[in-house]
């Protein structure tokens, strides 16, 4: 649970344990308590990679019903956690190739400074907003987990469905491109220097 | 390394500022009456651990699952010397009947399959409960292959269901799709019997990978069934 972003994932107490067994048995009431203690943990990191209000919330709202009804194909109810979050990666994943990314896109655009802003806190926001709205879903993601929910390399993978080579590859590509992003805008750029 | 970590902590504290607080309760609300409308899935894709697989390693299981499912193609037609054309399965069962029955509708083919599948339901339940994971490498050759055991059960299960489901009058619009449903049904089972085998003789990571094969047959099974506003069947 230490330094993580997410309140429901880490140690299973034995009390979540018998809510998710309940839930896995098809009892609705548990499976609403569930819903209630995770919901705001799965928005927040559906928001964060998919930076649109709208398409987050359908991704969040398919992810419950993803839960609900595959619920009971899940072995081990001690990685409840681990199998919601990829459920949540898959259906962001969906979200955003369904024909929504153009609205995803514009949102992105309206969010881009027009003028440059003399606040250097601002300056980096902006020039991380800009370097993370142009890696695709799969490398934000890995941001997320990772660096977010501060997952090891292993339980991103895990999360993910992938070798942890392809995480780490995946989680460096993407810090790289973030960084050069703000080297990016830490230059100065030619008018700037001829004025 | 310094000026990586640099970064990586400056967007951790950039993720933690950009993140809502909590969610719209709109959310929960829209769900639960989504979830009211959705009965769950028995023996969906299974969560498996992370494996690394080597593009050889997964290109040999592919081709086992080809060869068993070419071959139980091949026997299924030389044991049906009488079967129609090629490439017919045994689920295609809308030939009409001498007598006078209605021809069957999407919505007489929809109710007979959702009161099999929902029957299915609770014998799903319980052999679901009875099986646990075989891949775990804590198991005793013994243990795993009483797991498999357990497999084998939902796969019998399965055979038996797709005989009952196959036996429903289909449509005309529905009959080539419910056929290839029926095949992809047949190719879960081919799939998973091969997984069986290599459980019982040991070969963990090779099951594991042939497993993974599962899911493109379930997620297209699913599809057939979202399509057609079907119960999802175990």
């Amino acid at each position: 649970m230490n330094g993580r972003n997410d309140p429901g994932s880490g140690e299973v107490s034995a009390e979540r344990l018998a809510r998710i067994r309940a839930a896995k048995a098809g009892r609705r009431e548990a499976f609403d308590l569930l819903a209630a203690e995770v919901v705001d943990g799965l928005y927040r990191v559906a928001r964060l990679v998919l930076r649109d209000n709208d398409v987050a919330e359908d991704a969040v709202q398919e992810t419950l019903v993803r839960c609900w009804r595959d619920l009971p194909a899940l072995r081990d109810p001690a990685k409840f956690d681990a199998w919601l979050h990829r459920l949540l990666v898959r259906a962001i994943t969906d979200e955003f190739r369904s024909g929504r990314r153009r609205r995803a896109a514009i949102t992105l655009l309206r969010l881009e400074p027009t003028t440059p802003d003399a606040s250097a806190d601002v300056a980096i926001r902006e020039a991380l907003e800009r370097g993370f709205g142009r890696l695709t879903i799969d490398h934000r993601a890995v941001i997320v987990l990772k660096l977010y929910l501060g997952l090891s390399l292993e339980e991103t993978a895990l999360t993910l469905g992938i070798p942890v080579g392809t995480a780490k590859s995946r989680l460096h590509y993407a810090t790289d491109a973030m960084r050069v992003a703000l080297e990016a805008d830490a230059r100065p750029t030619g008018r700037e220097v001829s004025a | 390394m310094n000026a990586g970590r640099d970064v990586e902590r400056l967007i951790a504290d950039w993720l933690v500022e950009e993140a809502p607080a909590r969610a719209p309760d709109r959310i929960l609300a829209d769900a639960g009456r989504a979830i009211d409308r959705t009965k769950q899935r028995w023996f969906a894709a299974a969560w498996r651990e992370p494996m690394i697989i080597s593009t050889g390693r997964l290109l040999v299981a592919a081709a086992v699952v080809v060869i068993a499912v070419a071959s139980a193609g091949w026997l299924g037609r030389m044991s049906a010397p009488g079967s129609a054309a090629p490439g017919s399965s045994g689920g295609d069962v809308s030939s009409p009947s001498p007598s006078a029955s209605p021809p069957p509708t999407l919505e007489s083919f929809r109710a007979a399959r959702n009161a099999i599948c929902e029957r299915a339901l609770p014998s799903a339940r319980a052999l679901n409960d009875a099986f646990s994971d075989p891949y775990d490498p804590g198991l005793t050759q013994a243990e795993r292959s009483a797991r498999a055991d357990r497999l084998q059960d939902i796969v019998d299960f399965g055979i038996a269901l797709r005989a009952e489901i196959a036996a429903i009058p289909v449509p005309p619009e529905l009959a080539a799709e419910q056929t290839a449903n029926l095949t992809r049904s047949e190719d879960l089972q081919i799939v998973l019997e091969q997984e069986i085998l290599l459980l019982r003789t040991g070969k963990v990571s090779e099951a594991q990978q042939l497993d993974l094969l599962t899911d493109p047959i379930n997620r297209q099974a699913e599809q057939f069934e979202q399509k057609y506003n079907l119960s999802p069947c175990p």
